[in-house]
């Protein structure tokens, strides 16, 4: 599962390459327009296109035959079952780009949520480093310790919380950059990256995790904990981010949905694509 | 005014005895009316002076 | 002069717009943006409560250069204060350039003479008068209000009618601040998120120690269990529900079993503190009902973890960022403060002088509080320094007087708890509080070129507060007041215990008396006219021959009538009586909200040692400027005109003073 993360992790590293230091905005734009032009050619590729064209011109009839007779009580009725048909149909031959589309989506969405999702550390800020161990090790007679690189200060003594299996330390970041942070247990040494650049776009992984399957399919920004070591997860907390648009602030993903579906709209006609 | 008996617990009622004295009242009935009062009033006191208080208490010059 | 078109002010609003890119819609095309030039202005710096002697003493010793250096280009006077000298009547002397009779602000505490219960002077809140009820819901069907109950005119409403730009940065007595195209910040007034002066929480595992009658205060008893704390933070009444229930919101606290460390977990926020560390600022949501939530703002500090668990949480601020109250002009403009410097106190006196008074924060943990509050101010003040170009910037400091309030007793030996431990390690608390004023004063300075006026004012000085006069225990000692129950003295507030109708007499508030007169008061008893002018002379003559029985000196200085001292549309609201107390003495704790204790007088053992709510002509305030001053006494309202001046504006004929530059 690592090694796919790490590859979907790098084309995306790829793409981002040239927005880290303009307006996130831009960023979203860009994977937007791909992602519609995705959807596009999934839509093309998978759905009855010619059916669409019909189905489409069928309702359009439909709803002219509902107004011509709608004093015709009989009528009407009978285009109101007719357009509720072609309806079905309509939505049944779009059922199968989106079940095609889904799945990648997903990840596409996973991955852009570590674009996304959060903002770097600032100079001078402190955060919250929560690691969990297993829950057959406690906290209280499991030695981990904390070795904090250049530009990190672990600012508190651990903090102990025996019912949730955790240990937490109060970070404090004191340069610009992206930094390495080591949790040692048992003699071995797992590291963590910490963000704290000036990039407006920047990879951000909050979580680092051993885990099965889903667990690593929801954190891919790390690789994964080995499983011989004690540790569940080790977490950074970082502040939220979201797109801000003349002082309101939207979440990402609704600013990626609009924009999608703008792109895949605006440009079905360029690709001769009916939707 | 009717008067009603309440009763009271013997050791109370000693005790009772003891402190109205020492706080000079003229009886034991008095010192007992007293403290019903003073607790009455407390909870008598409407909602709305309640309110003004604890708006009026975090002003520095007052207590 | 060239003042500013109605063009160029849409113009840099909408410019000003994009770049914030903050809320407030119109309020940004309609704000003054301080771009235009005016050949002349003006920057006034409010120091609240900078006492003369002190300046003139440290000035003469070199440790306050600024100052200095301004009294060099143009003098320093002392300045006449108001009667009473409390900052909200002051200020509004200055606002309005008016006596009390002008503005309406006689005293911090007024009073409904229906029923003798004690208000705020400064705002009033009006509910909303129509509801729908739906179960055990409330819907408001119109919207409540605050009223600010300072009247006239403020001085920078008549500079926006000339448009001249200003900032007007916490002045006092301006919340809800005035309807104003002007950037104003509202200052003391402006409520907490309870609406009240600043009600702080305190949880702790000692509870044989709890004060319930503690003020400014909410103690809340706590247990440690499994190394967990688990409690709630009180919120503001839930106005949408029929019984008006508070709201709150859980919180729990994590310590380590042998480390002095602890995590607070509040909605969905994890922080890490330290014993003896303070938080940021943390953003609660109180929950109405769905949809409708109360934002407010607190920073939480870990007193103590062991043996006894102690965390302090200060009072639940108005979020700047999220106003659920009017606190600025144009709303924008707090919003604007908080993108740039994040969350700030906004609530009116934000050091707490109570968590102090109550034993809750030492010392050194108040000043670190109060200098969180003066660094929060001089970032704000360097910012607005920095990008004034023309107009008024007027900016305030509230920390030179909340200092003096609460350590005095390090530099009065004569203080009854005065300890010389504690005075040689905090006895320049105030002379460092003076520099500070100096520091930013500096930068002022710089700023300041040829066409600025400088001018430094503060609204009153300072003196020791030694001993408490029980007012109405003294009236009730002469015959002017009488109990329903003697054996009750003491023991209640708001006069629950007082017999109107053979009362002449009343103190509330800080220096007001009041004759109980028939018509006005609900139970009056005394007729207006002959009868209560003589009674109100003779229980000013009385005061004023009062002594303390312990020193032998006078208590009261002079006892104001203030139909003698002032003038204006609303001089007939006023108290009948002011009371200027002389220095060291002032009224008692419990007197202002009508309690009645068994002493006349007594000493005062509280920390708040300082004050400043005496005779005016013990405690004048200050004024320097970069002009010659040509008045020898220039009081309050003299300031006023002669800001107007400085910007070729006539005063209106309300005003009382005369300009002094």
């Amino acid at each position: 599962m690592w090694i796919f993360n790490s590859v979907l992790g790098k084309i995306f590293e790829f793409l981002f390459y040239p927005f880290h230091n303009l307006s996130p905005w831009i960023g979203m734009i860009f994977i937007s327009f791909l992602t519609g032009l995705f959807m596009l050619f999934v839509f093309r590729h998978t759905s009855n296109q010619q059916g669409i064209k019909q189905i489409k011109n069928k309702i359009k009839a439909h709803l002219l035959e509902l107004r011509l007779y709608k004093e015709t009580l009989s009528q009407s009725l009978k285009a109101q079952r007719n357009l509720l048909g072609c309806n079905l149909k309509y939505i049944s031959y779009s059922a199968k780009p989106m079940l095609v589309m889904i799945i990648p989506l997903i990840l596409i969405i996973i991955h852009l949520n570590l674009w996304f999702g959060y903002e770097p550390l600032s100079s001078g800020n402190t955060t919250l480093l929560k690691v969990k161990l297993e829950e057959t090790h406690s906290p209280l007679s499991t030695d981990v310790t904390v070795e904090a690189g250049k530009g990190l200060k672990v600012d508190s003594p651990p903090l102990r919380i025996e019912e949730n299996s955790e240990i937490d330390w109060r970070l404090l970041v004191h340069k610009r950059g992206v930094h390495d942070l080591y949790i040692k247990v048992n003699g071995e040494k797992i590291k963590k990256i910490v963000v704290a650049t000036t990039h407006s776009l920047h990879k951000i992984s909050s979580v680092k995790i051993q885990g099965d399957f889903i667990d690593s399919l929801l954190h891919p920004g790390e690789s994964p904990i080995d499983d011989h070591i004690p540790i569940h997860s080790i977490h950074i907390t970082y502040p939220n981010s979201g797109m801000n648009l003349w002082g309101f602030h939207i979440h990402w993903l609704v600013a990626y949905f609009v924009l999608s579906v703008f792109f895949g709209f605006a440009f079905k006609g360029v690709f001769k694509v009916s939707i | 005014m009717g008067k009603a008996k309440i009763k009271l617990d013997k050791e109370l009622m000693v005790k009772v005895k003891r402190f109205a004295d020492m706080a000079g009242y003229s009886s034991p009935e008095e010192f007992v009316t007293h403290c019903l009062e003073k607790e009455i009033s407390k909870l008598e006191k409407s909602d709305s002076e309640e309110e003004i208080k604890k708006k009026l208490k975090g002003l520095g010059y007052i207590s | 002069m060239k003042p500013i078109k109605r063009r160029d002010f849409i113009k840099w609003g909408a410019t000003a717009g994009s770049f914030l890119a903050v809320g407030g819609g119109s309020d940004l095309v309609t704000r003054v943006f301080g771009k235009t030039d005016t050949p002349k202005k003006a920057i006034v710096l409010g120091f609240d409560g900078i006492d003369p002697q002190l300046l003139e003493h440290w000035m003469n010793e070199g440790k306050l250069p600024s100052f200095q250096k301004l009294r060099r280009q143009g003098g320093f006077r002392p300045l006449q204060t108001s009667i009473p000298p409390q900052s909200p009547v002051a200020w509004s002397n200055f606002i309005n350039g008016t006596n009390p009779g002008g503005h309406a602000i006689f005293d911090f505490i007024h009073r409904n003479p229906e029923n003798y219960i004690p208000i705020f002077s400064a705002s009033k809140t009006i509910p909303p008068n129509n509801h729908l009820s739906l179960g055990n819901l409330k819907i408001p069907l119109t919207g409540g209000d605050v009223k600010l109950m300072r009247k006239g005119k403020a001085f920078w409403q008549i500079l926006g009618e000339h448009d001249i730009p200003a900032t007007v940065f916490k002045i006092p007595s301006n919340y809800p601040p005035d309807s104003s195209k002007q950037r104003t910040l509202s200052g003391m007034g402006t409520p907490d998120i309870l609406g009240s002066y600043g009600i702080f929480n305190f949880y702790t595992t000692a509870g044989a120690n709890i004060d319930e009658n503690l003020g400014g205060g909410r103690i809340h008893q706590v247990y440690v269990i499994g190394n967990r704390v688990e409690t709630k933070l009180p919120g503001p009444v839930n106005s949408f529900k029929q019984s008006r229930p508070e709201t709150e919101v859980e919180f729990k606290v994590y310590i380590d079993p042998k480390n002095p460390v602890a995590k607070i977990a509040i909605q969905g926020q994890e922080f890490i503190l330290k014993e003896g560390e303070w938080s940021g600022w943390k953003r609660i949501h109180f929950h109405m009902i769905p949809t409708q939530s109360v934002s407010g703002i607190c920073r939480f500090y870990l007193k103590q973890i062991r043996p006894e668990f102690k965390l302090y949480v200060s009072p639940v601020n108005i979020d700047p960022a999220d106003p659920a109250l009017p606190i600025s002009t144009p709303q924008s403009y707090a919003q604007e403060l908080e993108n740039k410097f994040g969350p700030f106190y906004t609530q009116g006196l934000p050091a707490d002088t109570s968590a102090l008074d109550s034993d809750i924060l030492d010392d050194e943990e108040f000043l670190h509080q109060d200098d969180i509050v003066l660094q929060e101010r001089k970032k704000m003040y360097e910012y607005e320094l920095s990008r004034f170009e023309s107009g008024l910037l007027f900016y305030y400091l509230s920390s030179t007087d909340q200092r003096q309030h609460m350590f005095w007793r390090h530099i009065d030996p004569h203080h009854p708890i005065y300890q010389p431990q504690l005075a040689a390690k905090y006895g320049n608390a105030i002379e460092n509080i003076y520099k500070e004023a100096d520091k930013m004063l500096g930068k002022a300075l710089n700023k300041a070129d040829k066409n600025t006026v400088l001018m430094v004012m503060s609204d009153h000085g300072f003196t020791p507060f030694r001993r408490s006069f029980n007012v109405n225990t003294w009236l009730k000692e002469m015959g002017y007041l009488n109990l329903i129950n003697e054996r009750k003295q003491g023991e209640e507030d708001f006069f629950l215990n007082t017999d109107w109708s053979h009362t002449k007499a009343y103190a509330l508030g800080l220096n007001s008396l009041y004759i109980n007169q028939r018509g006005r008061e609900g139970q009056g008893i005394v007729p207006s006219g002959k009868e209560k002018e003589n009674l109100v002379r003779e229980i000013a003559k009385n005061l004023e021959k009062f002594r303390d029985p312990k020193t032998g000196e006078k208590v009261v200085r002079r006892a104001f009538v203030t139909q003698d001292v002032y003038t204006g549309d609303y001089a007939q609201q006023a108290p009948d009586i002011i009371l200027g107390f002389n220095r060291g003495y002032r009224t008692s704790w419990s007197s202002p909200l009508g309690k009645i204790p068994k002493p006349v007088i007594e000493d005062n053992k509280e920390k708040w040692s300082g004050d400043h709510c005496m005779d005016p002509q013990v405690i004048p305030g200050i004024f320097l400027a970069n002009r010659r001053i040509k008045a020898n006494s220039p009081a309050l309202y003299d300031l006023t005109p002669t800001i107007l001046k400085i910007f070729g504006i006539k005063p209106p004929p309300h005003m009382i003073g005369k300009p002094v530059l």
